[in-house]
């Protein structure tokens, strides 16, 4: 969900291409640390859930570069250790920007991190840019917040459509 | 001894049983050699070898060695060398990209003791599992893998309080929490340091030079030796390991692995 203008700073900015290079529960309830990796090996996720970028040669290396790990996908499960068999483009995405940046781990990314609902959360809209979550805390209790303003990745993608159904 | 070189590289190899330190060194130096042709390289060491070019000096320990503890003979490292300055690598590593700009940060002391090290993805080691001695006794985390010095009084000093630690260990150890039975460089350094003062000889600041430091723990590998679990690529004298690009002093660790390029 785009709620504010927030990512104008990205697209102000003079980078051709920015990702996420973490993402963190709205909540505060689950630790997002495991799922900000992949692979045996803990390497560090890039999220395919926000991309900016400008049309050009550093771009196209990357799509590039993510169709040809797809078409390969068992040569780099196998490499880096991704026990899951499903093809993730976050996966795809943080292995690209790795080769595409001379096989090293430094490159720019978003440089805030990534609002993010869990599945297992209700998310209702209750007015423009304002979304209500409910959710379960450890005691079992339920338990909600409001964000406003605030860009977000629903992950759960029924409630979105509940969402869009109503606007 | 009189300088006969303005600086230089110091390779430290004493064979043991079960390792040839030469052989390492040799491999370090190629890769010394292939960034900076025109570098300067010594040998230090007590076994006879055949004449080699890719060392430009190959001296002896100038005084009796300590044949119990081979690590103990390290503060001769500062008469042995004929440079003016000299930076100190252990044998059992890699440079894996250009260096040069190390000499320029690391004039800024007399001595520098390199601080605290990486692990294959570039990241500070977060591991304290082989720091165990130094955190129980606030010691700085010094890594003398990567060590250097100009002729000086107070390099001199650091190597004499060095020679003075490993000589008189047992009243060393009683001072210390969870000490070594024998006295391991690292250990023996971050004492001296302490004792002329961690600001004069250590740059805890700077993000380089710092080792790769492939131990199991830091670089969190699930068995021993890393090499067994690990992809290595090594090709025109550039490694990747798990595809990642390694920059700077790669320690392997694992002694019998030296690939050629």
């Amino acid at each position: 969900m785009v709620a504010s203008d927030q990512l104008k700073v990205i697209l102000n900015s003079d980078q051709d291409f920015l990702a996420h290079a973490a993402a963190y529960d709205v909540t505060g309830q689950d630790n997002f640390a495991a799922l900000n990796r992949y692979g045996d090996f803990n390497m560090s996720m890039s999220w395919a859930t926000v991309l900016m970028f400008r049309r050009g040669k550093h771009a196209e290396l990357i799509f590039d570069c993510m169709q040809m790990i797809k078409a390969n996908w068992r040569h780099y499960k196998n490499l880096y250790q991704i026990s899951s068999s499903t093809y993730r483009n976050d996966h795809a995405l943080s292995i690209a920007l790795t080769i595409v940046n001379g096989q090293t781990l430094q490159y720019n990314s978003i440089p805030w991190h990534l609002a993010s609902v869990t599945p297992d959360y209700q998310v209702t809209s209750t007015s423009q840019d304002c979304y209500r979550i409910e959710y379960m805390d450890h005691e079992k209790q339920t338990r909600w917040i409001t964000i406003k303003n605030q860009d977000f990745h629903a992950m759960g993608k029924q409630h979105l459509e509940k969402i869009i159904e109503t606007c | 001894m009189k300088p006969v070189e303005e600086q230089g590289y110091l390779i430290v190899a004493t064979n043991t049983a079960d390792t040839d330190y030469v052989d390492c060194s040799r491999v370090l130096a190629k890769t010394i050699k292939y960034w900076h042709p025109t570098a300067k390289i010594c040998l230090l060491t007590n076994n006879k070898l055949e004449p080699d070019d890719l060392f430009d000096h190959v001296r002896e320990f100038p005084f009796p060695i300590n044949m119990t503890n081979p690590y103990a003979n390290d503060w001769q490292v500062f008469y042995a060398t004929p440079f003016r300055e000299t930076i100190k690598l252990e044998s059992d590593m890699l440079i894996t990209s250009p260096v040069d700009h190390w000499w320029n940060l690391l004039r800024h002391r007399d001595i520098v003791v390199s601080t605290g090290c990486r692990d294959w993805k570039d990241q500070p080691a977060r591991s304290r599992h082989y720091r165990q001695v130094f955190d129980a006794n606030n010691l700085p985390d010094v890594y003398n893998a990567i060590t250097y010095w100009r002729l000086s009084k107070p390099a001199q000093n650091f190597f004499v309080t060095v020679r003075n630690i490993f000589e008189n260990w047992p009243q060393y150890r009683a001072m210390l929490k969870f000490p070594e039975d024998a006295p391991s460089t690292d250990v023996v350094y971050a004492i001296a340091a302490t004792i002329v003062g961690p600001e004069t000889c250590t740059m805890p600041f700077a993000s380089y030079p710092k080792i790769i430091h492939m131990k199991r723990h830091i670089i969190a590998a699930k068995r021993d030796p890393w090499v067994d679990e690990m992809i290595c690529e090594y090709r025109d004298y550039e490694l990747r390991v798990n595809t990642v690009m390694q920059r700077g002093a790669f320690h392997y660790n694992v002694k019998n692995w030296r690939h050629e390029p």
